[in-house]
């Protein structure tokens, strides 16, 4: 059976165990050596470069990128133990050969093959890797592996002929591919830095952003409580609403999506005078600069995240009031720091 | 067209954060200004307690002027002619009564030229009433009186009615220039406790500061800007006074009292 689609993040090590559960009760498994036999193995070696385990044709993944997911997973100390305990003299140990949509993981003996139509090559590697993984050390099935990988399994495509596989196990699986859309809710607190200005602010911040690659939308607004500070000599309540708009880059890993965000801002501002003989509330907008960095858990819909955002407002409105005149400006650079939950959904 | 219009959009990105949103006025410390920008003294005189005045006259006149004015186009001209007969000539403009128990009181002043004063000259003043509720126990208080040096320049005196004596002020003999507009300004908390307080500054410099002792018996204030006089040389002076305010904070020389 052929599936079509494979999960992205959080997924990707449940595909390559899937795959590897397949693999366990195939032929190829009886043709792993066994360990009393081999610990002996003159031909043991430690590669620092992967190029002696890993080759092959592929391109999408490249060997070199599916030995950087590998020792990521597996301590270096295990993987030389586990390398030097299933090399049987062969050279490389691991093939990879990239089919176009479907891409071929041969290694130790066992064979598995997946389909990628977006053609993906980080998130192959990754899954190469956890699938590399498995097959060189089924120990590592239950003692380190599972912290890494999603409760939910994806399912691998059978494995190439002529190359004898058994059908995947029936396991219950979900091919939901990540979300192509995220909701970001959390509490927040920004401090606003000025030369007359400095005010501190509690709210709370709701953000969105798309895509599934690399780069995407992402879109914020934030309702802080009001609050009174003192620019130059009059006492204001301060209330502020920021909006921003830019693009995210997302940086995947086994246990958290890190991610950056540059974009623009503009915050509706409102300031009123507590203790003037004549007060009045005026409302304006800051322009400015937003830069944001944040990680979210990477298993589940529903994961926590966390931020940091900065906001450089490069003219911030004067505060005018008679017989003063200007007394100073708002905040120019605001900082903020949010945590809550993100929502994964589409 | 694509690129342009990327650099259109990116111009008016980056105007956009230059030009931000401006200014945002958040109200006003003022209570009561008077700019004499209408032409007219109508700013003291449409207001409760509020007068203009010149007496006697002939010969003591007050206008506006249109010829010189601290901001706008037209000042208060408040001209005496005070000869060595022991009569005193008055310009005035006041404000009686409705003031707060403490506020700030500013004026800008001209002097054209230079006065040799013979007896007084006085250009701020503040009376008392002993009740406040009756106008016949009204008072004189404090006069902040235009005096001449022996370099002939002119300076500040500051004149206590209570004590029918000059007050020692904390800057000695600050010269008040001519042909050039000054700032007079003053902090008036009327109280017959020691929380009393009276304090002066000439163009921003503080030039006395009394503190801790009674001012008035009442919290009642009239406060004018003016120019009463005794045995001036020469007898005919004009004085004249621009952007009044009475205010709940400092004006400051770079108060503004319009926007």
């Amino acid at each position: 059976m052929v599936r079509e689609a494979l999960l992205r993040g959080a997924g990707l090590a449940a595909t390559a165990l899937l795959g590897f559960v397949a693999t366990m009760g195939s032929p190829a498994r009886a043709a792993l050596p066994d360990p009393a036999t081999v610990r002996t193995a003159p031909e043991a070696h430690t590669p620092s470069d992967g190029s002696s385990v890993i080759g092959g044709p592929s391109t999408c993944p490249r060997p070199d990128a599916v030995w950087s997911e590998l020792v990521t997973l597996v301590p270096p100390g295990r993987l030389e133990a586990r390398l030097r305990a299933v090399t049987r003299g062969e050279t490389p140990l691991v093939e990879i050969v990239d089919l176009g949509v479907p891409y071929r993981i041969l290694a130790a003996g066992q064979v598995r093959e997946y389909r990628d139509e977006s053609r993906d090559c980080a998130y192959r590697a990754r899954i190469a890797a956890v699938f590399v993984a498995l097959a060189i050390d089924p120990a590592q099935l239950p003692a380190q592996l599972p912290a890494q990988l999603p409760a939910q399994l994806p399912a691998p495509l059978a494995p190439a002929t002529p190359l004898p596989a058994p059908q995947p196990a029936p396991l219950p699986v979900d091919d939901t591919p990540p979300p192509r859309a995220r909701l970001d809710l959390g509490a927040t607190a920004v401090g606003g830095l000025g030369p007359q200005d400095h005010v501190g602010q509690l709210g709370v911040e709701l953000r969105w952003s798309a895509g599934r690659r690399r780069f995407g939308p992402a879109a914020g607004v934030t309702a802080l409580l009001p609050v009174d500070n003192t620019v130059g000599s009059v006492r204001l309540r301060q209330w502020r609403l920021p909006i921003d708009a830019g693009l995210r880059a997302r940086i995947p890993g086994p246990r958290f999506e890190r991610y950056g965000e540059l974009g623009v801002s503009a915050a509706l501002l409102s300031e009123r005078a507590l203790d003037l003989a004549t007060s009045r509330s005026q409302t304006g907008i800051e322009l400015g600069l937003r830069l944001a960095v944040g990680l979210h858990a990477s298993r589940g819909r529903l994961a926590p995240f966390a931020a940091l955002s900065g906001e450089l407002v490069p003219a911030p409105p004067a505060i005018f009031a008679l017989p003063a005149g200007t007394v100073g400006h708002t905040p120019i650079f605001w900082i903020g720091a949010t945590a809550g939950a993100s929502l994964g959904f589409l | 067209m694509r690129s342009a219009r990327a650099v259109s959009a990116s111009v008016l990105l980056l105007a956009a954060f230059a030009a931000g949103c401006g200014q945002l006025d958040v109200g006003s410390d003022l209570l009561w200004t008077a700019r004499f920008e209408t032409g007219d003294f109508t700013e003291w005189t449409g207001v409760a307690g509020g007068d203009a005045q010149a007496f006697p006259m002939p010969p003591n006149t007050i206008a506006v002027s249109n010829g010189r004015a601290h901001t706008g186009s037209y000042a208060a001209a408040l001209t005496i002619t005070a000869g060595s007969d022991g009569t005193q000539e008055n310009a005035v403009l006041s404000r009686a009564g409705g003031l707060p128990t403490e506020a700030y009181y500013s004026a800008w002043y001209y002097l054209p030229y230079s006065v040799s004063v013979g007896t007084f000259w006085v250009i701020f003043k503040f009376r008392m009433r002993t009740d406040a509720n009756d106008a016949s126990t009204a008072g004189e208080l404090y006069d902040m009186d235009l005096a001449t040096l022996p370099s002939g320049e002119m300076t500040l005196e500051l004149y206590d009615h209570r004590t029918a004596a000059d007050l020692p002020l904390d800057v000695a003999n600050p010269i008040v220039p001519v042909e050039q507009w000054f700032q007079l300004e003053a902090f008036y908390r009327a109280a017959d406790d020691d929380t009393g307080r009276l304090t002066y500054w000439l163009d921003g410099q503080q030039v006395v500061d009394i503190a801790g002792a009674p001012t008035s018996p009442t919290s009642w204030v009239e406060w004018d800007a003016c120019s009463v006089g005794e045995d001036l040389t020469p007898q005919m002076a004009t004085l004249y006074v621009d952007d009044c305010a009475v205010s709940r904070s400092r004006v400051g020389p770079a108060g503004q009292l319009t926007e």
